[in-house]
């Protein structure tokens, strides 16, 4: 949407993004990070960056708090946001970063910001591209990655760049934040539907800030039956309900079930993997199936990379999950 | 059938991309150059027009063609004897040789060395035709530009076989034209021998005289055969007249594999070697080496047969559910990526978050249609999106005409700025503006926030309404 649109006072902002933090002193449970990046804003220089932790816990919000402190008003123009997983091919990516690094700061600032959000889904090849492209333009950029897991970045990149691991935020943390946004939206919390937020967020502020406010579309008390209610359409039920099938023997409803989670809902194997491993410790089953079930997710998601239809494998696990479960 | 092969490049059916290609490779050797590829690769399924365009090329270009078929002489003395020709001009310099070489999938592996040595020394062009690319020798698939010539769609060959009716002056039903066209699965050959027999021999009984040419046919056959024998010989070798890659193969084979065995661990031993398979493709694909892709036809054949206990009788064939859910949901998946997109953008997420969002976006989409209108303005959703999330009908119109609502307010408002802006221009450059005026701008701007945002009239059906709006700029 057009930039002034959003400046404009009529419309509401998704609560994620009206609730995100604008100063880095207001992020919440990373003061370790916080101390060193207000470091930088200070003295207007800094190194590359590259940001390390679960989904939630402040990556992106701290990356554009530090550029607003860094360039003051004119902090959009010198900030550029990517997405390692959206855009296909290092070469899209190149090419953003080259147009970008073509033009002055603005402001006096004497460099700008590339975010590069999910930096760990590049392949190694993309990697080593990326390093170059880091070099050729670190006259007048500084890039800050964000990933998941700092193992999965080359030693290289992680060598150019300092290191911050977001810590997992804890209950109290994420629990102070939503009292305050639902203070703020005259909702009701009632203690179960708080209890409710945290169990479902796992320590994930933006999930947890979603799933308050599509609770509050359906009444503005939030109740557990509520939250459990919109959580349970996103949380991945149907990844569990397709494990289960397969476990009671039933291959084809178990097959199916896989299908609509990744053709309708457009899940790739790998994310199907990542809820079943997830997913797995909750079921109930023996405890050594437990372990026999994840060493074979282990397994597959190794073959999924190797192979060359996702689905294949996945149908392949599901199969073994059916001998499994006898 | 001759009588009506193309004349002219030009003229071979909808192959634009792959025929540019060869014009751009012919065009080296008209100019008197060489190019670095001496040989080409034409690839793909039959009566796609691979060696038509040999001969249109021979006769746009006075090119005489040796024509070689690998699996008529096979013997390496003759195949010399040719291919000599390849890089000895006419003395008479009237016409020059084209070699072409057809059936390139079927060379014998001791005499491919050769035949890429003779590629090497090639002083004129040397053209190469092959269904399945994968099997001609890799080392003369290193030597040569590989173009590939796909499928014809079933509008295509109806076409085609239209002008020839036109030309002969010929007229044929139009449904038993339609039925020559699906039968000939985009092989526009087939269609055209039909043609005839239809032309030469009557309409009447034109239906069962008319070959079955259908591709799926073979398969569902192939297929039927595959799931009835224990034989890992004879499963390798039911599928090898199926025209297919191995990778749609392996698609059919899963979809019905679960409906042969019924033991449990027998699917899990069928799918383990379908991993293996779709493991061997997945390294062909990888590092280009095709000759994998035997070991996953293999596995996909032979490994699946002797998973175990077979149902008994008659097996029915389905073919596979994916593709067509595939097909069937394109339009849905374009919709959820664009939303995802922007979500992505606007909310500053990652892929997997921004699906995640969207099932919280459709609770409230349901549920409080003024929130949505909200979404829909900040994300900038189309219609169609708005749909996607809300479903078809009352309540994704509601939404959208609360949104049309937050668009005319944002309008208004900007409006009014920008008449303010302009309303200070006009005082004259360098002037100031005067307190009062700005004053009165500003006065204004604020009634009209006051009026519109609803901030001073709270919930007229809900009590939360009133919170919805955020007045960010609180500066």
């Amino acid at each position: 949407m057009p930039e002034e649109v959003k400046e404009v006072k009529i419309l509401e902002k998704p609560w994620v993004e009206k609730y995100r933090p604008e100063r880095l002193d207001d992020i919440v449970g990373q003061a370790h990070i916080v101390k060193r990046l207000k470091h930088y804003a200070k003295t207007g220089s800094m190194p590359h960056l590259l940001f390390a932790g679960p989904p939630g816990v402040g990556k992106t919000t701290a990356a554009l708090a530090l550029s607003r402190e860094l360039f003051g008003e004119h902090w959009r123009p010198n900030f550029l946001e990517l997405n390692a997983s959206d855009e296909r091919g290092i070469n899209v990516i190149r090419e953003k970063v080259k147009e970008f690094a073509r033009t002055k700061p603005i402001g006096g600032a004497s460099f700008k910001i590339i975010f590069l959000d999910e930096a760990d889904a590049l392949t190694q090849d993309a990697q080593q591209a990326l390093r170059r492209t880091m070099e050729m333009f670190s006259n007048n950029v500084r890039f800050i990655l964000s990933c998941n897991y700092s193992s999965k970045i080359i030693e290289p990149i992680q060598s150019r760049c300092a290191i911050f691991r977001f810590r997992p935020l804890n209950d109290e943390d994420v629990a102070e934040r939503i009292e305050y946004i639902a203070g703020s939206e005259g909702l009701t919390l009632t203690e179960d539907g708080l209890q409710a937020i945290l169990y479902v967020a796992e320590g994930d502020m933006r999930r947890a800030i979603n799933v308050l406010q599509a609770a509050a579309a359906l009444d503005t008390t939030i109740t557990d039956e509520n939250v459990f209610l919109v959580a349970s359409r996103a949380r991945p039920e149907d990844v569990r309900d397709m494990m289960k099938l397969a476990l009671e023997g039933d291959f084809l409803k178990a097959r199916e079930k896989l299908r609509e989670i990744l053709l309708k809902q457009g899940l790739s194997g790998e994310d199907v993997l990542i809820q079943m491993h997830k997913e797995v410790f909750n079921l109930p089953i023996p405890e050594d199936r437990k372990v026999a079930l994840a060493d074979r997710i282990g397994e597959y998601n190794f073959r999924l990379v190797e192979g060359a239809n996702e689905m294949i494998q996945l149908e392949a696990l599901l199969a073994q999950f059916t001998i499994m479960g006898k | 059938m001759e009588k009506y092969r193309p004349r002219k490049l030009a003229d071979v059916i909808n192959q634009e991309k792959a025929k540019d290609a060869i014009r751009a490779w012919i065009e080296e050797w008209l100019k008197g150059s060489i190019p670095k590829k001496r040989a080409l690769l034409i690839a793909g399924p039959p009566g796609t027009g691979k060696t038509s365009t040999v001969y249109a090329l021979a006769r746009e270009h006075h090119f005489e063609v040796i024509e070689l078929n690998a699996s008529d002489e096979r013997t390496y003395e003759k195949i010399e004897r040719y291919v000599q020709a390849a890089y000895t001009m006419d003395i008479l310099g009237q016409h020059r040789k084209l070699i072409f070489l057809d059936e390139a999938d079927n060379i014998e592996p001791g005499g491919a060395r050769e035949i890429a040595k003779l590629i090497d020394r090639a002083r004129n062009p040397i053209i190469l035709a092959a269904n399945r690319y994968w099997e001609v020798p890799r080392e003369i698939r290193a030597k040569v530009q590989m173009v590939n010539y796909k499928r014809l769609t079933q509008r295509d060959v109806i076409k085609a076989l239209v002008r020839i009716l036109h030309a002969e002056k010929k007229t044929v039903p139009k449904e038993l034209l339609y039925e020559i066209a699906k039968r000939a699965s985009g092989d526009l050959r087939a269609a055209v021998n039909d043609l005839q027999t239809v032309v030469t021999g009557g309409t009447e009984d034109a239906m069962e005289v008319l070959a079955y040419r259908d591709v799926e046919k073979s398969v569902f056959q192939a297929l039927a055969q595959l799931f009835a024998t224990d034989n890992a010989r004879k499963a390798k070798l039911v599928v090898l007249g199926v025209d297919m890659f191995p990778h749609e193969l392996l698609q059919w084979i899963d979809e019905n594999l679960p409906y042969v065995y019924y033991r449990p661990e027998d699917i899990a031993r069928a799918y383990e070697a379908l991993s293996r398979a779709d493991i061997f493709l997945g390294r062909a694909q990888r590092t280009g080496n095709y000759g994998l892709w035997k070991y996953a036809t293999d596995m996909m054949t032979a490994g699946v047969a002797v998973a175990g206990v077979k149902k008994k009788g008659f097996v029915r064939i389905y073919p596979p559910k994916t593709i067509k859910l595939l097909t069937e949901s394109k339009g849905e998946r374009t919709l959820r990526d664009s939303i995802v997109k922007k979500v992505m953008a606007e909310m500053h997420m990652a892929r997997l978050e921004a699906l995640e969002t969207l099932n919280y976006l459709r609770a409230i989409f349901e549920h409080d249609p003024e929130m949505a209108a909200h979404f829909v303005v900040y994300l900038d959703l189309t219609e169609k999106e708005v749909e996607f999330l809300a479903g078809k009908g009352e309540l994704a119109r509601r939404i959208w005409g609360k949104t049309l609502n937050i668009h005319k307010k944002l309008k208004g408002e900007r409006n009014q700025l920008k008449e303010h802006v302009a309303a200070a221009g006009a005082t004259g450059k360098g002037e100031e503006v005067t307190e009062e005026e700005l004053k009165k701008a500003e006065d204004e701007i604020e009634a009209v926030e006051e009026g519109k945002t609803g901030k001073e009239e709270p919930s007229k059906k809900k009590g939360k309404q009133a919170t919805l709006f955020d007045f960010l700029g609180k500066k």
